[in-house]
């Protein structure tokens, strides 16, 4: 029988073992989408023209790669690393946003290729929210 | 510099849509709540089982 390891919030169900390894998978995953926003940050040709904010995703991305990092390598996964997936979410749509900024204000037009570039940035956000509430309202991680 | 009102923009739409994520999961988490501490209440997962 599963334990619930978190007595705060009795009505969360407890993670069984052969969940564990899913999330953990997942945790892995989201880690991989942090590095590549970091990476889009630091390179991306059509962020040049946003300095502040691009030096703003530097930074925080940087912050949730260490904190998913610590979450898919720690059994126990700190209550504070959920927090990145929010944060990653929130970074991605704030990219997306931007993306489709620039390409309109600083690249000189919307193209097929530059819209989808921009979807593809929005991409994980949609996993981190599900991940974020279903850990929260059905599983206990 | 003109750019400045599209990052923010562009900030606020991170922000603005992750809050609306923390209040869709608290919503989920209080009906959950809310099915656990009233076990006969039909939930929509048994309402669904029953249709099928």
């Amino acid at each position: 029988m599963p334990v619930n390891t978190h007595p705060e919030e009795p009505e969360r169900v407890p993670l069984t073992a052969r969940l564990a390894p899913m999330y953990r998978l997942s945790a892995f995953i989201w880690l991989l989408y942090s590095v590549a926003l970091l990476l889009t940050s630091v390179g991306s040709q059509l962020l040049a023209f946003a300095e502040p904010f691009r030096w703003a995703m530097t930074v925080i991305t940087a912050l949730v790669s260490v904190a998913l990092l610590v979450r898919a390598l720690i059994p126990e996964r700190p209550a504070w690393t959920r927090w990145a997936l929010l944060v990653l979410g929130g970074v991605s749509v704030s990219t997306f946003t931007l993306t489709l900024f620039a390409a309109d204000m600083a690249a000189g037009g919307f193209t097929l290729a530059r819209v989808a570039y921009a979807l593809l940035l929005l991409v994980p956000a949609f996993g981190v929210y599900v991940s974020w509430v279903g850990e929260r309202v059905v599983a206990n991680l | 510099m003109s750019e400045v009102w599209v990052q923010i923009i562009a900030a606020c739409s991170g922000l603005v849509t992750t809050l609306a994520v923390k209040y869709l999961e608290h919503v989920l988490k209080r009906r959950s709540a809310l099915d656990a501490s009233t076990p006969d209440r039909p939930t929509t997962a048994s309402v669904a089982t029953e249709e099928t």
